[in-house]
């Protein structure tokens, strides 16, 4: 949903830009994964996915002059201007009287501040304080302290509200969660680890962030992940459970880092949202434990 | 590069791919010896452009550059560290924009500009012969581009 709003955002600037530098004969946005995050409304018959290809080679090569920072192609029946922008790839295919300086800046400016623009208003949108209508992409968890006291509340009440409470899961259909995977509330097959000897790690907080960030996804080390699987006789950690020194958890899922840069560095890059929800910011302290199913 | 004897008189008559410049065919007394080089064609220009190459790497900021054509390639850089991996950005910059072009039928590649953080690469198709230049950001590539462009 969040990656539809930047989409459709990012169309739009990119018509707009059109709209205003005539010469443009078609522009698109690419990530360096070679995703296509948004073309102009106009550019439906550009090959999105050749221009990429023929680019992924270069940008790996790239890296010996510090990483492609803009690439200006004159040719005879026109020019191809590709500058990187907010961790992305700005393509332009232009006729050949096209102001690349003018079209530079306006494109340089523009597309920041809507990304801009648009990771303040996700950053700042009100939390409901009820169950929220749509998915939330992770479930937060109470305080350690605050789940004592709801735990003991919950040990006094009358078994009638158990019942009550037992019959509405069992009348709430399966499908249901099947249909919807993005729900993330606690399964009841799966809990935290009781056992004092199951495996956690402290590990320090990185903030990812950009436009195609799961908010529902942390990454840690494949090594830390490999041995706590070998804890669980090889069974695979799909969702961990963070708790900060402030006693915020949360539950989400889980996946290797893939940056060979930050790998084995203890690190763990939690979702700026997340890090939100966990009252953490980059480089403090968090522990980290895995969720298994229950046995 | 085989280099024909020096002959005195003009009359004689010239191979095929004996080349010879207006200056040859001054006359004798502002001229005393007239030079005959065996040349093949584009290979004047070639020199001419790796004259100018040499000229211009003695400026500053720029890091060194890579003449390549059919017969030959010469690579002069900076940084002998790094001649490897820029002859290969230079040959997969050259590969990308010949895609690029094709893709939007674009038609001749006239010059590639390559910015990164802290070199840039300028390619140019001069007749036969493939030129990248590098250099620091800071360079005003568009007057190397044009000093190339005016050799023919």
């Amino acid at each position: 949903m969040q990656n539809e709003a930047y989409s459709a955002a990012l169309r739009n600037t990119l018509s707009e830009i059109k709209n205003i530098c005539t010469n443009v004969q078609a522009s698109f946005l690419f990530d360096k994964e070679g995703t296509i995050i948004a073309g102009d409304t106009e550019s439906s018959e550009v090959p999105y996915e050749k221009t990429v290809e023929a680019m992924e080679s270069l940008l790996t090569k790239a890296e010996t002059i510090g990483g492609l920072d803009s690439l200006v192609m004159n040719a005879q029946n026109g020019k191809v201007h590709i500058s990187s922008v907010n961790d992305m790839y700005l393509v332009m295919v232009t006729d050949q009287n096209a102001d690349l300086t003018y079209l530079n800046t306006v494109s340089r400016v523009l597309i920041p501040t809507v990304i801009k623009l648009l990771d303040d208003i996700v950053t700042n949108a009100p939390v409901p304080s009820k169950l929220p209508r749509s998915d939330p992409p992770f479930a937060k968890l109470p305080k350690r302290a605050e789940q004592e006291e709801i735990d003991e509340e919950e040990a006094t009440d009358d078994e009638m509200e158990v019942e009550e409470a037992d019959r509405e899961f069992d009348e709430e259909p399966i499908e249901e969660e099947v249909e919807n995977p993005k729900k993330l509330t606690l399964p009841p097959t799966r809990s935290p680890p009781q056992d004092p000897h199951e495996p956690s790690s402290q590990l320090v907080v990185d903030a990812l962030s950009g436009l195609l960030v799961r908010g529902d996804t942390v990454q840690i080390d494949a090594q830390i992940l490999n041995e706590w699987s070998d804890h669980y006789d090889g069974a695979e950690i799909y969702q961990v459970e963070i708790e900060s020194f402030n006693g915020n958890s949360i539950v989400c899922k889980v996946k290797p880092i893939k940056d060979s840069k930050i790998e084995g560095k203890g690190i763990v890059r939690i979702p700026e949202r997340a890090c939100q929800d966990l009252e953490v910011r980059k480089g403090e302290m968090v522990k980290v434990r895995p969720l298994m199913e229950e046995e | 590069m085989p280099k024909a004897q020096p002959r005195s008189k003009l009359e004689k008559i010239l191979p095929d791919d004996l080349s010879i410049s207006s200056e040859d065919l001054k006359p004798e007394e502002s001229k005393p010896r007239v030079t005959f080089v065996k040349t093949k064609p584009g290979e004047i220009a070639t020199e001419k452009i790796r004259a100018v190459l040499d000229e211009m790497k003695t400026n500053e900021g720029i890091v060194g550059y890579i003449l390549k054509n059919t017969r030959s390639a010469t690579i002069d850089l900076n940084e002998p560290a790094k001649i490897i991996e820029y002859a290969i950005l230079s040959s997969s910059a050259r590969e990308t924009a010949k895609e690029l072009s094709q893709t939007f039928d674009h038609g001749e590649i006239e010059n590639v500009l390559i910015e990164g953080k802290n070199v840039k690469l300028l390619l140019l198709m001069i007749g036969e012969n493939d030129v990248s230049v590098f250099m620091e950001r800071s360079v005003d590539h568009a007057e190397i581009c044009k000093t190339l462009c005016s050799i023919s």
